[in-house]
């Protein structure tokens, strides 16, 4: 579908792909219906809390260097701007740079609710850019100014002409959308529509799509050996450096969900291709993305000289330390963007998946393909119980009480401790780049072991816990509270 | 600036139908807060839509919400509503008409009950004004 | 009127969900939007019996917003029951529902005879701050679930403090202020923390009188009480930090509560014994640190920055800077608490601002003349700053993120000790 980039509102992403927040079955069931599009979501009538879109959103615009993010709503809203200092502050002191990037909120009160308050957001503006000189000013909404109907497009336009960077509409009224990666797409869609300029000249760099650029050092080293260079999103990126990314030769992600809206938004605007291929993690991964890239960017000579370099290294500490994984049973939660790739992974590493769950599934993505960390394991006869769960807990526990794994894996904060708790190990899959590449991939299988040898701490913790759930739940099915799609 | 509701009701007083068990739609057309009836729009491709396509996957009777794009018909019979109402829905046809800017409100209850409520929700944010009962 | 929250330090009415999870088998059960649990939890410290991400929640989306959320609040109720092992359920309404006229209390009603009492209270996000949402929590307690007792059991002490994970220090304080309560022979109850839950609610009516030990929060709870169950209260208003605001602080207690004066000052000397004799042993070291100035600024809620400032002052002999109260104090308490900072050893009177805006706190910071290196102790926006000026930095205030704290604490004799372990293990970080 084409991207139109004109509107500050992004459709809400289970409404604009077809993402589902409700299944539960087979992995090859979930693919073919998905294939052939006749997947339906579900609802619950019981649902237990999760994430709300504009942490994505704002989460990510705040990584970005030197601007300000105006959060228009009550104090709980704008709270993730304490999270935000001091990513911002610790993210920059790694990387040896300096981040002035502001999150402010509005403190809206009762009053503010009754007779509006955009006036007041209007001097708000001002000030925060009085204040801090910022280079780029987001100005987002709330459940609570969307439901009042504080009209800040207006005020956006009203200010812009007083202040001489951009300042972005963005809209984030976590009602609109029970999946909250659609925030992802929010921040995607207020960078290009505000901050990327058209291309002036091409560019040897590579957009590189991720979170905390954990492993920039070492990516910069291996594209030099393609004579590429990688420029990462969004974290301790500047402004100008974003004006540009229109010139690069290519976009890629660590993460589908993350970056699947403004691969396909360059690709379809500027012409930069989007490199669409399963996730560099793992070794099948790594080198279908690093051939992809050869392609795209007309490298593969470089590229194919370097995997035979690594893999001499690497494959062969692999392929030992896979006779210790075998056999092991694993279940695992994450997003979409992960759950599926890490699922491929763990099969490549000899471990059985019995249950994965993804907090959400797209269908398809922005150019109507099954995503391809899927097509993948249905092409390679891979197929295990897969629900979409969207953080339920209650499902999780219920799924881990049943299978008993000797594994869990998860990367969403709050969720491994569960797992301990019934006795489950767990392995937080936490940092994007733990699994990339040979290198992590061995280190990886190697923490893996490590979790599991040592069984200590959950087997202490789950003997002296009592579990927050009835037994009650324990005896039904996952599925009781999908209201449809029961099997 | 008017605008029209396709609703899916078999005798015009209750949210009856599921999107895909539909035969037709209602269009009321609302002139700010005031709806009235406009036309019933059937639609003729409701035959061809095989029943083994629907079983394929669907498994609950929700109201195939299926079909590879089948139903575009029946989606383009109302593409120039501003929403649908019914009793269910599936996603892909809910996606289909996101893309034609169509809100969906899946809703059990009476059709007047569902256009007093929807045209004050888009009286009210149209005109930027508050939710606020 | 909307204003600007730059670094902000509190977080909305429906933070109050804190308050429930600090009640030990009681869970909150959210009529809001889906990730608002998540966001305003703390990341670490959460993973208790119960956690955010437990907490039931309608997930409100634009349907419900259209055709109202009642119906699915009840299911969620309904199935919360089923689902969920607790004792107490409490609804608590985010912005959404309140804005558009779901009636959550009649849905609550609904649920009277369930086998578990389910209460509600009204935490919308724009209603006020975690502070303000605290109280609704506790209101909610009194109104809905309480009731007066003719039974009365003499001693029995209700303690209130201040508002639990907003309050970094709060298991660990509430405990210390128990154990000094039970040193006098008083029988401590309080709701929260380990193993306190239900059957301390219970217990609430039967106090001989409640103690609250706040600048300003809960003191329409005590008034409550007062009212609906006959329970005098004895207000404390600054927090008890090393030996001088302690001794203070039992006398009060031991006066109020009609208990001989002999029993108490037995336990004060006891206490002032040790707590001087390790004073003792370091003095060397708060004389002869050279890298620290007399002058410090507290950057806190009323609580911390007021008990704080007195101990500083009356104990350690320091000098008050400006110090900051960031919590939103409501106007009608800031006489009162400016009368506190007026009265120190001395005829010492330290300036106070209420200030949530933190750009200008920085701005007075960053003007004021220290005579040296400065103390501050605050929030993690003050480590910069304070890096900026050489001073030294201790995180006390929310958000933290330069402490783990599980069961620490810097009330009491002992909390003092506390305070200056932490104060001086920074300093000693430096020579010059």
């Amino acid at each position: 579908m084409s991207i139109n980039l004109n509107n500050s509102n992004v459709a809400t992403r289970e409404n604009r792909i077809g993402s589902i927040t409700g299944y539960i079955g087979t992995l090859g069931d979930l693919a073919k219906q998905s294939e052939c599009g006749t997947l339906k979501g579900c609802s619950r009538c019981f649902s237990q809390s999760s994430t709300c879109l504009s942490s994505c959103a704002l989460a990510q615009l705040s990584n970005i260097r030197d601007v300000a993010v105006i959060h228009h709503g009550p104090a709980g809203c704008s709270v993730a701007g304490a999270g935000a200092y001091y990513i911002d502050k610790v993210m920059a002191k790694k990387r040896g740079v300096t981040n002035n990037t502001v999150y402010v909120g509005t403190d809206m009160n009762e009053k503010d609710t009754i007779f509006g308050s955009t006036e007041a957001l209007r001097k708000i503006i001002l000030e925060v850019n009085q204040r801090y000189s910022p280079k780029a000013i987001f100005v987002s909404s709330s459940c609570a100014t969307g439901i009042i109907g504080e009209d800040i497009d207006s005020v956006v336009d009203e200010v812009k002409e007083e202040i001489d960077v951009p300042v972005v509409a963005v809209h984030c009224e976590g009602f609109k959308s029970r999946i909250w990666a659609t925030g992802f797409d929010i921040s995607d869609h207020a960078v290009l529509s505000a901050i990327v300029k058209p291309p002036k000249q091409k560019r040897n760099t590579i957009n590189f799509k991720n979170f905390y650029e954990s492993a920039r050092p070492e990516i910069i080293e291996i594209f030099k050996h393609f004579d590429l260079e990688p420029i990462f999103l969004y974290c301790n990126s500047t402004v100008e450096e974003l004006s540009h990314i229109s010139e690069s030769l290519a976009t890629t992600c660590i993460c589908g969900t993350l970056g699947n809206y403004l691969g396909n938004g360059l690709e379809e605007k500027y012409g930069v291709p989007y490199i669409r291929t399963i996730n560099p993690l793992g070794v099948a991964g790594f080198e279908t993305w690093l051939r992809e890239i050869g392609k795209v960017t007309d490298r593969s000579e470089k590229v194919e000289k370097y995997i035979a370099e690594q893999r001499a290294i690497y494959i062969p500490q692999i392929e030992e330390i896979k006779k210790e994984l075998k056999g092991l049973r694993a279940v695992l939660g994450m997003g979409p963007g992960y759950t599926f790739e890490v699922s491929r992974v763990l099969n490549e590493l000899g471990i059985e998946v019995v249950w994965a769950l993804a907090w959400h599934y797209d269908k398809k993505y922005e150019n109507g393909d099954v995503p391809p960390s899927m097509k993948y394991l249905l092409e390679n006869d891979v197929d295990f119980e897969a629900s979409v769960a969207d953080q339920q807990n209650y499902e999780v526990m219920n799924v881990l009480h049943k299978y008993q794994p000797d594994l869990y894996l998860s990367r969403h904060p709050g969720s491994t401790v569960w797992a301990i708790k019934n006795g489950t190990p767990a392995v937080y899959v936490a940092d994007e780049y733990m699994i990339f590449g040979y290198q992590h991939t061995l280190e990886f299988a190697k923490s893996i072991l490590d979790s599991i040898h040592n069984r200590s701490f959950e087997q202490n913790l789950a003997k002296r816990v009592k579990l927050p759930y009835t037994d009650w739940w324990y005896q039904q099915n996952v599925d009781k509270f999908l209201e449809e799609g029961k099997k | 600036m008017p605008y029209k509701i396709a609703v899916a009701t078999s005798d015009g007083v209750n949210i009856d139908r599921t999107f895909g068990s539909a035969e037709y739609f209602t269009i009321y057309e609302v002139n700010e807060k005031n709806f009235t009836f406009a036309e019933k729009r059937t639609f003729q491709e409701l035959q061809e839509i095989s029943l083994e396509n629907c079983e394929n996957g669907c498994n609950s009777g929700c109201g195939n919400g299926c079909g590879n794009g089948g139903h575009s018909g029946k989606v383009e019979v109302i593409a120039d509503c501003r929403c649908v109402v019914c009793l269910k829905i599936g996603f892909p046809i809910r996606k289909q008409l996101e893309k034609l800017a169509i809100s969906v409100f899946d809703v059990n209850c009476s059709v007047d009950e569902a256009l007093q409520k929807i045209t004050a929700y888009y009286q009210r944010i149209d005109n930027h004004e508050s939710l606020r009962k | 009127m909307a204003k600007l929250l730059d670094k902000q330090r509190y977080k909305c009415a429906l933070g109050a969900m804190q308050t429930v999870q600090a009640i030990t088998r009681a869970i909150p059960i959210l009529h809001s939007g889906p990730g608002c649990a998540q966001k305003l939890s703390d990341s670490i410290g959460s993973s208790g019996y119960f956690s955010p991400n437990i907490f039931p929640c309608t997930s409100i989306n634009e349907k419900d917003v259209v055709f109202g959320g009642v119906k699915k609040l009840e299911t969620t109720i309904e199935n919360a029951l089923k689902v969920i092992d607790a004792d107490l359920y409490v609804v608590l309404s985010g912005c959404i529902p309140e804005i558009v006229g779901d009636d959550t209390g009649e849905v609550v009603s609904r649920f009277e005879n369930a086998e578990k009492p389910v209460i509600y209270a009204s935490t919308a996000g724009f209603k006020g701050n975690n502070y303000k949402g605290h109280e609704q929590v506790i209101d909610a307690i009194i109104e809905q679930y309480l009731e007066y007792s003719e039974e009365k059991e003499q001693g029995l002490v209700n303690i209130w403090a201040d508002v639990p994970y907003q309050d970094l220090f709060w298991l660990g304080n509430i405990r210390e202020l128990e154990k000094l309560i039970a040193e006098i022979g008083l029988t401590p109850n309080t709701i929260f923390g380990y193993g306190h839950g239900i059957e301390n609610i219970n217990k609430i009516p039967k106090a001989q009188f409640n103690l609250l030990v706040s600048p300003w929060v809960s003191v329409g709870n005590m008034k409550k009480m007062e009212k609906k169950l006959g329970i005098p209260y004895l207000h404390y208003p600054t927090l008890p930090i090393g030996a001088f605001e302690t001794s203070k602080f039992l006398r009060a207690v031991g006066e109020f509560a009609g208990i001989p004066s002999e029993n108490v000052e037995n336990v004060i000397t006891e206490h002032e014994k040790y707590y001087y004799y390790l004073i003792e042993r370091y003095a060397d070291m708060f004389l002869e640190t050279r890298v620290m100035a007399k002058q410090f600024s507290v950057v806190a809620d009323a609580q911390y920055s007021l008990g704080m400032t007195k101990f500083l002052v009356n104990d350690l002999g320091l000098v008050p800077a400006k110090q900051f109260i960031t919590d939103d104090t409501p106007k009608n308490f800031q006489e009162q608490i400016r009368a506190e900072f007026a009265n120190l050893n001395y005829g010492i009177k330290a300036e106070v601002e209420f200030e949530t805006d933190s750009y200008k706190i920085h701005h007075e910071i960053e003007s004021h003349d220290y005579h040296g290196y400065p103390l501050i102790l605050g929030s993690y926006y003050e480590k910069e700053i304070t890096e900026k000026l050489f001073g030294h930095y201790l995180n006390i205030s929310w958000p933290v993120q330069d402490k783990v704290v599980l069961d620490d604490f810097y009330v009491g004799y002992t909390g003092g000790i506390r305070l200056i372990e932490d104060i001086y293990s920074v300093a000693v970080q430096r020579w010059n």
